[in-house]
């Protein structure tokens, strides 16, 4: 799901910072604070975000030909509440853009949205919408491995959307300047792999994420289980 | 607590990282502009000129110049794992610094 450069065209990806930077004040306002009650938020912050970056290289292949792998950005946000999964994440992307050429420099602020805002904070709101049904620790569980699956799966669908509308918009002499898909190749092309295997991969992850918190990991950091860290 | 189970848990997964490389074959919409070139027939001129935006990523493609055949793809994988995970706690650690420099002041 790492938008190489290239596939947005330069109009987008003004927007796409444009859109982005007032994403990561918050989120860097939201961390300081955190700082400020005590604490190792940021130790916190770099495991979660280093936890992501390898959770990232297991690449899984589906039928078709292409890879994917699960973010784990949806499971942290469950855990330390989604502003902090921005923050974390971004690091994450930007690391992998910077030192592996993984996603595009251009192209960052595109990815952040999609993997570091879209994926963290739909998790985030699936997880708090279905979480009030289950009193179980089973229950939670499994209610955070639905949002994994839905918040991936809503990231993928954006970036479908966004490379799909390039097709459209950017054109020179009949051709695609940028994304050469249309919608009706991208959606298929990434949302099967996304609902039928990498999704569940998610949900997986989420769990994993939110079982290894445990209930002091939710006491400590708060977030879903009830605290001020809500959107 | 987390912190320790996160630290082991990222450890053991640096070590299984090269599964990852099992997989061949790129994420959908991933491709280089050549490679569209030969599945399309044609690259997207905008796309020949932006992507080549950032040059200088030393270890692109989770891989390492000259590394080949599969052993040494592998390590150049487990490579990678060790330096993003320590670039990303880099990052935070002179993040933490920075503030703490800024809140001596005061």
């Amino acid at each position: 799901m790492h938008i190489p450069d290239g596939y947005l065209s330069p109009e987008t990806i003004v927007v796409t910072y444009a859109a982005a930077i007032p994403f990561w004040r918050v989120a860097g306002r939201r961390l300081r604070a955190r700082l400020n009650f005590g604490g190792s938020s940021l130790a916190m912050a770099g495991a979660a975000s280093a936890f992501m970056f390898v959770v990232q290289m297991f690449n899984v292949p589906v039928l078709g030909g292409t890879t994917g792998h699960a973010l784990g950005s949806a499971g942290i946000a469950i855990v330390f509440g989604p502003w902090f999964a921005v923050a974390a994440t971004s690091v994450t992307l930007l690391v992998q853009a910077l030192m592996f050429g993984d996603g595009g420099i251009t192209a960052f602020a595109a990815n952040v949205l999609i993997m570091a805002v879209i994926a963290p904070f739909v998790g985030y709101w699936t997880y708090k919408r279905l979480s009030g049904r289950f009193r179980s620790v089973a229950g939670r569980l499994v209610t955070a491995g639905l949002a994994g699956y839905v918040g991936i799966n809503a990231a993928a669908l954006s970036t479908a959307l966004l490379l799909g509308a390039q097709f459209y918009f950017f054109r020179a002499g009949g051709r695609p300047l940028y994304a050469p898909f249309p919608l009706t190749l991208a959606v298929p092309g990434i949302m099967a792999g996304h609902l039928f295997v990498f999704g569940p991969l998610e949900g997986f992850v989420s769990i994993a994420v939110v079982a290894l918190a445990g209930q002091e990991g939710w006491q400590e950091f708060g977030s879903a289980a009830g605290d001020g860290d809500d959107v | 607590m987390i912190l320790r189970r996160m630290t082991r848990l990222i450890i053991v997964l640096a070590f299984l990282s090269p599964l990852g490389l099992l997989a061949k074959g790129t994420a959908f919409g991933e491709w280089s502009a050549a490679g569209l070139k030969k599945a399309f027939g044609y690259a997207p001129k905008g796309m020949v000129n932006l992507e080549s935006s950032w040059r200088w990523a030393p270890l692109a493609g989770y891989g390492v110049q000259g590394w080949q055949g599969e052993l040494m793809k592998s390590m150049a994988y487990i490579l990678s794992t060790v330096v993003g995970v320590v670039a990303i706690l880099a990052i935070f650690k002179g993040a933490e610094l920075l503030l703490n420099s800024f809140s001596d002041r005061s």
